[in-house]
């Protein structure tokens, strides 16, 4: 059939889709307050379960970096993984009638990474109420930028709108928002297993580990907080015993920028896989 | 000895208009048939139906044929040769040429073997099927640098005054005494013979470009162009067509489907239509009757040409061929969807002012967007539910949403397919007496797949198909009144039950 039709321009017609899709945002009042919720919970259940040990020994310090890189996961995850699919119809019947994709994908991914930082600046404050809280000491200096907390802040968005970005390509993926939902846990499940993490990675479960998100979240606030400096819990009773420096916790300025870099590319490559497959829509059953 | 009878003789009409344009004169001839038409230059001894003055044209230059309810051309051989389309007509063996189909939108040159540098004696002709006699007009370009095309009344110079054309849709620049044809970045394109253009592009001699369905032909210094909205001055709004006498109506919609087909499995052939005719009115809303599986769904995807493959025969919007002119003409079409896709979690003011935004052209400004909803909303009954989330309307108050979101688009043909699915009765009823006012009030065509046999009455024109031999076929096309006259009952459900007992017995023939 003839080339398609072409209407507002591709910049206004991304500040509409824009505005259009905050609308839907806010106005999905249990969403919203979802979404707000969610980080502050995940982020008080952290300090209290595992924030008496952050920065005292190197398994809290851990294990409180591993739940808030499952808690930025999950957060960004579920804030996407419907989106698109629920407005499927919509969408078809908009691109019909001459609406860009990208346009419309780009809109969901803008105001997607929004949302993150938001919810990023209330998770990143679990780590000042550990200090608050326990009076534990965090890192004196980041590797970048004076602020350590600048650092945790940027990984923990980086790490949650890459999960985003992974939700909005499954959304663009399924047909319908259920089918999603049931994806959901599996790709979760995947993400705690293979994040290099819970179980010694070796082989070929090493290198699919490097395709998990976590893996890269871990990497990034492991070197921020310097893991492989802090002492293990043993050495409180056994200061001899050395504390073997784990490659993937490299405390330097170029190890957390790979991270980033990673992470980043990870969030831009799903959101253009999203929109690849989204092309697909004009061929749903009417 | 028996007096003989007699009957007098109507020549078959093709229904088709000729439009000729020569040395800067426009006549346009219906194309009735006797037997056929010739076409030629005017001598003392030569006296064709359609006579020319160029002396490019052969004096029995050829003829145009009715064969089989087609129309046909045939060049007769002429020295100079004719043009179709652009390309010259071959001879073949034994300098023999075959008649060519025409249709609506065909256009024929009498001209010089070079139509990039075309000769100011050339003949131009059009295939039409408006009733376009005296309606074309002449916009001289000789004074003036730019000539402005578009919707905008106050900076264009030709306003073409529907929604879906841009602001400033087209120029025409004169440059070095040459004449270029550019599109403003325009929705729907600018068309020049046929294919889009996307910079300014060289006008030759009677060459014709196209904005949706209207189209403009120059000539020489100036432009010529079709239609009675048009106007140098203002639009003008025509009276609405279904005041006009029946026999002066151009239909929107006229359909000649002879076949429809499908591919079935291990490549066979499977037919889901067959001969089915229809005509539709501006200003008028019809429906689409009949029982279950007769086809009313496919019917109406060939006729909004969203189904296009394995229909043998044509559909002709606003007097062209749609499935040839898709690109250009799908514009004039919109399809509001059974099912209502709405984003219940906004307002409906906010649904539709989106729907606008998107489907309207990129030039519309805030405040003809927000009239365009204003309308809408009123045309609706919505006005008060403007601020209201979606998912808090009733189901019909949804239904009116659904359907808003095309009537923004403000398309001279709606088409919907079983849009009232799963409504009540009396909310059905409200809602068709909306379209119905839309349809008679904008001078639109609302054209819809319908089963409430209680609601038929509202309709302007019924389209009914039965099933003959698992194949849709035509059962009747006319008014509802026609309709109960035609099969002899007071009420259509008793024309649903005489074509469920015996569906072959009605199919008409055409």
């Amino acid at each position: 059939m003839s080339q398609r039709l072409r209407r507002i321009n591709p910049l206004k017609e991304l500040l509409a889709l824009m505005r259009r899709s905050f609308l839907v945002l806010v106005y999905d009042r249990r969403s919203f307050n979802l979404s707000f919720l969610f980080p502050i919970v995940a982020s008080a259940v952290t300090v209290f379960i595992a924030g008496k040990d952050m920065f005292v020994n190197y398994e809290g310090t851990k294990s409180a970096c591993f739940v808030f890189c499952c808690a930025a996961i999950w957060g960004g995850l579920f804030n996407s993984i419907q989106i698109v699919a629920k407005e499927r119809d919509s969408i078809r019947r908009d691109y019909a009638a001459g609406m860009r994709l990208g346009c419309y994908t780009l809109s969901k991914a803008v105001v997607q990474a929004i949302l993150c930082l938001v919810q990023t600046v209330f998770l990143t404050c679990g780590l000042f109420s550990i200090h608050l809280i326990y009076g534990n000491e965090l890192p004196e200096n980041g590797l970048i930028f004076p602020a350590v907390l600048v650092e945790y802040n940027i990984s923990t968005f980086l790490l949650m709108f890459a999960a985003d970005g992974m939700g909005l390509f499954i959304s663009c993926f399924v047909k319908k928002a259920e089918t999603a939902s049931i994806v959901a846990p599996y790709v979760l499940i995947l993400q705690l297993i293979f994040s290099g993490i819970l179980f010694n990675m070796d082989g070929i479960s090493r290198i699919l580990s490097y395709s998990m998100l976590s893996r890269w979240g871990m990497e990034a606030l492991g070197s921020i907080s310097d893991l492989n400096s802090i002492p293990l819990k043993i050495n409180e009773q056994f200061s001899m015993i050395p504390h073997e420096a784990e490659e993937m916790f490299t405390y330097s300025d170029q190890h957390l920028i790979v991270s980033w870099l990673v992470l980043a590319a990870f969030a831009v490559g799903f959101i253009l896989l999203g929109n690849l497959v989204l092309h697909r829509i004009s061929k749903d059953s009417r | 000895m028996n007096e003989m009878e007699t009957v007098s003789f109507e020549p078959a009409s093709s229904g088709l208009s000729l439009v000729v344009l020569e040395q800067g004169e426009i006549k346009s001839y219906r194309l009735s048939f006797p037997e056929k038409l010739t076409i030629g230059r005017a001598t003392p001894v030569s006296n064709p139906d359609i006579p020319l003055s160029s002396p490019i044209a052969g004096r029995s230059h050829g003829e145009f044929l009715m064969i089989e309810n087609q129309l046909f051309y045939c060049d007769k051989g002429s020295k100079n040769g004719t043009f179709y389309n652009g390309r010259k007509i071959k001879q073949g063996i034994k300098k023999q040429i075959s008649p060519i189909m025409l249709s609506p939108g065909d256009i024929l040159r009498i001209d010089y073997e070079d139509l990039s540098k075309p000769d100011p004696r050339g003949v131009w002709m059009l295939v039409t099927s408006n009733a376009i006699q005296g309606e074309w007009s002449v916009l001289s370009l000789a004074d003036r640098e730019e000539t402005a095309i578009g919707r905008n009344s106050v900076f264009c110079d030709i306003v073409l005054p529907r929604s879906y054309i841009s602001s400033k849709h087209a120029l025409v620049t004169r440059l070095n005494g040459n004449y270029y044809v550019s599109d403003c970045g325009s929705m729907d394109g600018t068309w020049l013979n046929g294919k889009q253009i996307k910079n300014a592009t060289l006008l030759r001699e009677k060459d014709c470009f196209s904005i949706c369905d209207f189209h403009f032909i120059f000539i020489g210094d100036s432009l010529v162009y079709n239609s009675k909205e048009l106007s140098c001055e203002a639009p003008r709004r025509i009276e609405p067509e279904r005041n006009q006498p029946a026999a002066v109506r151009q239909p929107i919609l006229r359909a000649d489907i002879r076949e429809k087909t499908i591919l079935g499995s291990g490549g066979k052939v499977i037919p889901l239509l067959r001969n089915i005719k229809v005509e539709l009115y501006r200003g008028e809303m019809a429906a689409i009757l009949g029982v279950s599986g007769a086809g009313k769904s496919t019917l109406m995807d060939c006729l909004n040409g969203n189904e296009q493959a394995g229909v043998l025969g044509t559909v002709q919007l606003m007097g062209e061929d749609l499935y040839r002119n898709y690109g250009r003409l799908k514009c004039l079409i919109s399809s509001a969807p059974q099912r209502n896709i709405v984003n219940e979690l906004l307002p409906v003011e906010e649904e539709l002012r989106h729907a606008a935004l998107i489907r309207l052209p990129g030039d519309t400004t805030k405040q003809e967007i927000k009239d365009r909803v204003d309308s809408v909303l009123g045309l609706l009954r919505l006005e008060e539910k403007r601020k209201t989330r979606i998912a808090k309307l009733s189901g019909g108050e949804q239904k009116r949403v659904s359907l808003g979101i095309e009537l923004v688009a403000d398309r001279e043909l709606l088409c919907m397919d079983e849009p009232m699915a799963n409504l009540d009765v009396n909310t059905v009823q409200h809602i068709l007496q909306i379209l119905r006012q839309f349809a008679h009030q904008d001078n639109k065509c609302v054209l819809t797949v319908i089963h409430e046999e209680s609601l038929i009455d509202l309709f302007d024109r019924v389209i009914i198909l039965t099933k003959a031999n698992n194949v849709g076929r035509l059962s009747f096309a006319g008014t509802p009144a026609e309709a109960k006259r035609y099969f002899n009952v007071d009420s259509f459900d008793r024309i649903y039950s005489l074509l469920e007992e015996n569906p072959e017995r009605y199919v008409k023939e055409v």
